[in-house]
């Protein structure tokens, strides 16, 4: 959380992050390229870069799509989550490398434009076995550039969450630009089935991790609370609240997290201003909600992010009645103060 | 995240696994098979014993050779460097030997003609319909 805009803002952390990325990046590269020319000593340095920085560009998409479900199983995987747009740059860069260098291989050394080469030397279109597979790569290639491109805060701030997160969510298409790049492209005259497990393995992978995350979210989303008293819904007793945490409920239209702070309930809207990250999941540092994802923070009884800082959450009324939490969902403007409800010990 | 983001990536997913899968599988399935052996004629693994007559050249080595009991002759051709026809069929007198193509050896089996000992091999291109060599023995 920074009061301006900066390049990069840098802390100890994120550059942790960045060195073991690098160095396993390099050590990938390395091991790659020992082992192919121990294979076949006669590999150009062309298609050593190609075909290394291919599979290291996959690997990495894995990873990096593999993330934000890990996270939602298992809060010990967020460590990942924090830098994960360095690992989306640091992935866009190597398929840069490789895409480059393919074209100049392929479509470099003739008498027209290559990047009009690359869609016109193979027109198949209706043909799925022949596919021009090259293009497929190029577009995904194109996504993984504008979401890298605008990957800064400052963009996250112009475009808003939302228009940002969709933007990003063309990573999907992408993703499955990039399966059928492979299927159509190296898959076609490589023999060898293991390519072809690992491309199940991986996919098979991410999409278990996926759905199971994202089916106990849709689980959380559709428990159903006793109808409403007052406005009041009923939603858990009090000792299921630990201090300094919340317990998150869906209540209608969006979740909402009721934080136990110094003796009081707080209760405010789930949904960090920045990336949308689960405000409920984090934890009061400070006297401030602190988000999981990237550490924004918000004042528990208005919503309101500290002095210098802007940003401000839908905040709600809470009640507590013979032990148990009630909760109305009807949110007041973003930062507006409630009092809270006092737990008495 | 938000509601219909939640939705919205579940739906991204449920649609992923089955395309995915489905993407993956049909690829695996359209893996070009290499094609049927379709020679002419197997491969001759050696020589026949008697040597009969040579034609050598640069870029090429061509004998007739034949069994013992000169109940069967053979054409072998040592092809030295890539050929620059695209297309090279081989004839001993009116009877298709077999093609020629790459670098290597070619051995062509076949009987003696009735009238005699006389042999002339012809190298044909079909793409460009032309006679690109003929040998005598």
């Amino acid at each position: 959380m920074g009061a301006s805009y900066q390049a990069v803002g840098w802390n100890r952390q994120k550059k942790q992050y960045d060195w073991i990325l690098f160095f396993f990046c390099v050590s990938y590269l390395a091991v790659f390229i020992g082992f192919s020319l121990g294979f076949n000593p006669d590999m150009t340095f062309e298609t050593l870069l190609i075909r290394s920085t291919s599979t290291l560009a996959l690997l990495l998409l894995h990873v990096i799509l593999s993330i934000g479900p890990l996270v939602r199983l298992d809060s010990r995987f967020l460590p990942l989550l924090y830098n994960r747009r360095h690992l989306g740059v640091t992935m866009f860069t190597v398929a840069a490398v490789h895409g480059g260098f393919s074209i100049f291989q392929f479509h470099g050394l003739g008498n027209i434009n290559p990047l009009l080469s690359l869609f016109l030397s193979n027109t198949q279109y209706r043909s799925f076995q022949a596919f021009p597979f090259q293009m497929l790569g190029f577009f995904a290639l194109l996504i993984f550039l504008l979401m890298a491109a605008t990957s800064h805060d400052f963009w996250l701030h112009v475009l808003t969450p939302r228009i940002w997160k969709s933007l990003h969510m063309g990573v999907y298409i992408a993703y499955f630009l990039i399966i059928l790049h492979v299927v159509l492209g190296v898959i076609q005259y490589e023999t060898n089935p293991v390519f072809i497990w690992i491309l199940f393995t991986g996919s098979g992978a991410l999409v278990t991790l996926h759905l199971l995350a994202g089916g106990r979210e849709v689980r959380k989303d559709n428990i159903h609370f006793p109808k409403a008293v007052d406005g009041f819904v009923k939603v858990c007793a009090i000792g299921e609240i630990p201090p300094d945490r919340a317990k998150v409920f869906c209540l209608g239209v969006e979740r909402i997290a009721v934080f136990r702070v110094e003796g009081m309930l707080h209760a405010i809207h789930n949904v960090c201003k920045h990336q949308n990250g689960p405000l409920g999941e984090g934890k009061v540092i400070d006297g401030c909600i602190t988000c999981p994802w990237h550490g924004y923070q918000y004042l528990p009884k208005n919503g309101q992010s500290p002095p210098p800082f802007t940003e401000r959450v839908s905040t709600y009324d809470v009640r507590i009645i013979d032990g148990n939490v009630y909760v109305d969902p009807r949110p007041y403007p973003e930062g507006t103060e409630r009092p809270g409800a006092p737990i008495d010990q | 995240m938000i509601k219909p983001l939640r939705r919205t990536h579940w739906q991204v997913w449920s649609l992923l696994a089955v395309l995915l899968p489905a993407s993956i599988l049909a690829g695996w399935l359209m893996v070009p098979r290499p094609a049927a052996g379709t020679d002419l004629q197997p491969g001759a693994s050696a020589s026949l014993p008697v040597l009969l007559g040579w034609n050598d050249k640069a870029d090429r080595m061509v004998s007739l050779r034949a069994a013992a009991d000169t109940s069967m002759l053979q054409l072998e051709w040592v092809e030295r460097s890539p050929l620059t026809a695209p297309s090279a069929l081989v004839y001993a007198g009116p009877a298709l030997l077999g093609r020629i193509g790459p670098q290597g050896v070619y051995r062509f089996s076949f009987r003696p003609t009735p009238e005699g000992r006389h042999t002339q091999i012809t190298v044909y291109d079909i793409i460009h319909h032309k006679i690109l060599e003929k040998i005598n023995f």
